[in-house]
């Protein structure tokens, strides 16, 4: 192995030692905060979290974490009418708090009255007897403890997980997993292409060859195929059930006809596939270049990375704003056509068993001996042609 | 090596386990109304009657990378939803036995007029709504195990009871303590088990549409039942019934209390009754 593959090997081992770590020892010990209020952010674009309407407890535990993530000290948070606090905090029997409660990793213990909604993040709400909370409580990744309060609202409780599910996952971890995925679905449609070439290539040369040739036309019957599928599907249920012998067959065809299906996109896909790897390598040998054996595996690998690699560019960049967005819209629409062409080719070539489509047709005139007769140069004299002979006309 | 990174890759992203737990209340006051929407899209759902003094509650443990709790009150439309629905993320769990067991508990009141409505994905569900001052109800089901118990009278004036399923088996037991005048049962493909037990406070009608797949009528011998057939190829088991055409009435329709008209449509699958 080259240095620069082991060295590209070591980084990824590590790194998915590294993540398997920060997986299996949960999420770090919490810092427990010294109790105290947090300031309203300077001015209106300072951060601002609304906690009059808990109907979304998971999204206001995301941005409640993200808030989290930056140092404790300089926190600055506006709770519009109510207030915030960090660490565990106590309403005693004759306070009252006007408007919504917000207490940041600690626990809320009520003896008194709060006239809002009482929000705990990482801690209980413990209502203790007297206390009363006129609107909604919410404890997320803690409990509300009743040992004889009320709450005059809703009570909320959204359970902590040993790995903070709740908070976003980083671009690396993210594109990890999407890597991870894309590889399964590589390999997958690998291995299954590569048991195609083994058992059945002269189908799937046919299919590829009918891509070549007849695209626009494969793509057409694909397109027309995903309308009329389900129709079709209905129609045949249909005649099976009024021709009453038929019935018996329902069932088998219920299971068949999906299987039929997904084997005809799957076949087709990788039809187009080993087209993409074949066009790709005949003209970087055309061009020159040295290509090892260049058979229908090399082209199938060669195609499924070139469609690995349109998800592989989303992958790496897809958390970018906007642009993220239109490279899966431009992956997902690049799929989908390919899928399509190959569906159609595979209709139209009837699974690899008529190569009407695929170019192979060599016209009459093209079977002509006529060669044999050609007048060589150089002053060699010509065969008289023999009596008789002619070239074969198109009929 | 290659096998190594490979391992490395793949080990790092799938370890992570993201049950969450979610409980979710409310205490009575003073509603008279209340419009229950259940969305409950995989696992296991229980229903039952809320403990005295509760309008509603939810007790859920649900897989945080898949789904997202539901949990929201309109005072005003006197509306709650209420279940679990997708997120459209996280993949799909290809091995089932590592498919995490998401389940919920949902708690409606007993003093309030309810409307129930309820879509049910590919969850495994009993509703209890023995009890229950039921006005209207509304169940889909998607591939299912559902079962329907009416262990004790409901108090409301039930309307109509509407249960679509998809594919899978429904189960409806003494619905006659539901109080609903109308029932009506659509099936897909699988089986339909409906249990005309209970105390039926008027006659009532039942139409039964099946696609494919049979249905079984457990019928106490004091209720009068006449079942009209419809469909192309689907049976009925006459026992204890006198026909007419298509119409089976059973013998003691004449002097019965209680009356129940069935109508079922299906096309292919027969209809057992079972006498009890």
């Amino acid at each position: 192995m080259a240095p620069g593959n082991r060295a590209l090997s070591l980084l990824l081992v590590l790194s998915g030692v590294v993540a398997n770590r920060a997986t299996a020892s949960g999420p770090e010990p919490q810092q427990v905060p010294a109790p105290r209020a947090i300031p309203e952010a300077p001015g209106p674009d300072g951060p601002t979290i609304d906690i009059s309407r808990l109907d979304d407890p998971v999204q206001l535990e995301r941005r409640l974490r993200s808030l989290l993530r930056e140092d404790l000290d300089a926190i600055r948070l506006t709770v519009p009418g109510g207030r915030a606090r960090l660490g565990d905090f106590t309403v005693s029997s004759a306070e009252t708090v006007s408007g919504n409660l917000l207490v940041l990793r600690g626990d809320v213990d009520l003896f008194g009255r709060v006239s809002g909604n009482v929000v705990a993040l990482d801690g209980d709400v413990v209502l203790h007897p007297g206390a009363k909370v006129a609107g909604d409580a919410l404890a997320i990744g803690g409990r509300i403890r009743d040992r004889g309060g009320v709450v005059s609202g809703e009570r909320r409780a959204l359970g902590a997980t040993p790995d903070v599910a709740a908070a976003p996952r980083g671009p690396l971890r993210s594109a990890l997993t999407s890597l991870a995925g894309l590889t399964g679905v590589l390999v997958t449609l690998g291995l299954l292409g590569f048991g195609t070439v083994l058992f059945a290539r002269p189908n799937l040369e046919i299919i590829s060859d009918t891509v070549s040739h007849s695209l626009f036309r494969s793509f057409l019957t694909g397109l027309l195929a995903q309308v009329l599928v389900i129709p079709t599907f209905g129609m045949l249920i249909t005649g099976l059930v009024l021709s009453v012998v038929g019935i018996l067959l329902v069932p088998f065809v219920i299971i068949v006809f999906p299987l039929l299906l997904v084997a005809a996109i799957v076949g087709g896909f990788l039809g187009v596939t080993h087209a993409m790897g074949e066009t790709h390598l005949r003209r970087r040998m055309a061009a020159g270049a040295m290509v090892g054996s260049a058979n229908s595996y090399r082209y199938l690998a060669t195609g499924l990375f070139g469609v690995a690699a349109v998800w592989l560019a989303w992958i790496l960049f897809g958390w970018v704003p906007v642009a993220g967005s239109l490279m899966f819209a431009a992956a997902f629409l690049a799929t989908w056509l390919l899928a399509t062409v190959g569906f159609g080719a595979c209709l139209l070539s009837r699974a690899g068993i008529q190569p009407t489509f695929a170019g192979r047709y060599v016209p009459p005139e093209a079977l002509t001996d006529e060669y044999l007769w050609a007048t060589p140069q150089f002053g060699v004299s010509a065969v008289a042609r023999p009596e008789g002979s002619k070239t074969p006309r198109r009929k | 090596m290659k096998v190594l990174m490979l391992t490395a890759l793949l080990a790092a992203p799938l370890s992570a386990q993201t049950m969450r737990e979610f409980d979710y209340s409310r205490p009575q006051a003073g509603e008279r109304r209340l419009h229950a929407v259940i969305e409950f899209a995989a696992g296991r759902l229980d229903l039952r009657p809320a403990t005295p003094g509760r309008l509603y509650g939810l007790s859920l443990r649900y897989d945080a990378d898949r789904f997202r709790p539901i949990g929201r009150y309109d005072a005003e439309a006197g509306q709650v939803n209420l279940g679990v629905e997708g997120i459209g993320g996280g993949g799909i769990r290809v091995d089932r036995g590592k498919a995490l067991p998401q389940d919920a508990l949902i708690e409606l009141p007993t003093g309030v007029e309810l409307t129930l409505d309820a879509s049910l994905g590919a969850a495994e569900s009993t509703l209890e709504l023995g009890g229950l001052r039921l006005s209207a109800l509304d169940l889909k089901t998607g591939a299912s195990r559902t079962t329907i118990n009416f262990a004790s009278r409901t108090t409301g004036a039930c309307r109509t009871a509407s249960v679509a399923s998809g594919a899978g088996e429904l189960t409806v037991n003494s619905a006659g303590n539901s109080g609903c005048r109308s029932w009506r049962l659509e099936g897909g493909v699988g089986a339909v088990h409906l249990d005309l037990g209970g105390a039926w406070p008027a006659d009532a009608r039942v139409t039964l549409n099946m696609a494919l797949g049979g249905v079984t009528l457990a019928v106490p011998r004091d209720l009068g039942v006449r079942v009209r057939m419809s469909g192309f190829l689907s049976g009925f088991d006459a026992k204890g019934f006198e026909k007419e055409g298509k119409t089976y009435t059973s013998a003691n329709y004449g002097t019965a209390k209680r009356h129940i008209e069935i109508e079922v449509s299906s096309a292919l699958g027969g209809v057992d009754v079972i006498w009890k």
